[in-house]
């Protein structure tokens, strides 16, 4: 006997009945930070790093409040145009986590120069702030992070 | 009746009969399995972190290029390169969008080990489509292994 999926009125297939997946079985180009597990400290197995990316907005702040706590690891700035003394800074809403990165010449890429690990740490609802200093300062902005508990 | 798998002839477990509260854990995904095919892209302002991917080139004594067919569009963010032996002059590596560089040329005339990072990135070559060429070219018989870090993006 055949049975067909009309015949099953009430089955229900929990976790605990599903195998182990593929990559196949999941949707493609829909995963974002929201599956990646916190990372602790002395982590054995390396975590998924997370990367918000911000268009700079000269001699204004851009604002992302965050839904996940997230620890920034490291800043990239790629220069958009050119400003002498233009620079990036990255703060938790009005605290500075990074230096003023530098950000002058256009294509240069700069990298955070300090991180202050009392400020590091944004909690969910949190915001994550990048300053441009300078009025015609351009840049993509690059924010690698980890989920933190 | 015991109903076996072998019994059911056409059950396809869909998203639509998936029960609404189904979670599925990272147990029940094969483990070291997941690349960038999974990656969502990365929009501007986004407010949950996107998943950065990362290609890895291994530069033995190269002179000419080293070309990968991307099969996802994808910006580079940064390139940086670990020398695997002490350089010479001439030694440079540079990471291009098929003929256009993207990166400057980046010296390995530096010793074993030592981290040479890009120094610029080239907004207007940085995204490289779907089937296009991420290249790595070396000169001089450069001894490195290349980091490429990029994000998917639409």
């Amino acid at each position: 006997m055949t049975f067909r999926t009309r015949n099953f009125e009430d089955l229900n297939v929990t976790t605990a009945k599903l195998g182990a997946i593929a990559q196949g079985n999941f949707l493609a180009n829909a995963w974002d930070g929201t599956v990646a597990n916190s990372v602790a400290n002395v982590n054995v197995i390396g975590g998924i790093p997370v990367v918000h990316r911000v268009v700079a907005i000269a001699a204004s702040d851009v604002n992302v409040v965050l839904t996940h706590k997230t620890r920034v690891l490291d800043v990239i700035v790629v220069a958009k145009g050119s400003q002498a003394g233009g620079t990036i800074t990255v703060k938790k809403t009005a605290t500075a986590i990074t230096d003023a990165i530098v950000c002058a010449t256009d294509t240069a890429v700069t990298f955070a120069g300090t991180i202050d690990d009392a400020q590091h740490e944004i909690a969910a609802g949190g915001t994550l702030r990048v300053t441009a200093a300078g009025v015609a300062t351009s840049a993509e902005v690059y924010i690698i992070g980890v989920r933190v508990a | 009746m015991t109903v076996r798998t072998r019994n059911i002839e056409d059950l396809n477990i869909t998203s639509a009969k998936l029960e609404a509260a189904i979670a599925l854990t990272q147990a029940q995904v094969v483990a070291n399995s997941f690349d960038g095919t999974i990656a969502k892209n990365a929009a501007n302002v986004n407010i949950i972190g996107g998943i950065p991917v990362v290609h890895r080139v291994t530069c033995t004594t190269l002179t000419g290029d080293v070309d990968v067919v991307l099969t996802h569009k994808t910006r580079v963010l940064a390139v940086h390169c670990v020398a695997t032996a002490a350089g010479g002059g001439g030694d440079t590596v540079t990471v291009g969008n098929g003929a256009s560089a993207i990166t400057d040329a980046m010296d390995l005339n530096v010793g074993d080990k030592v981290v040479v990072r890009a120094a610029t990135v080239d907004d207007a070559q940085h995204e490289i489509a779907a089937g296009g060429t991420l290249r790595v070219s070396g000169a001089s018989a450069v001894n490195a292994e290349v980091y490429i870090t990029g994000i998917r993006v639409a």
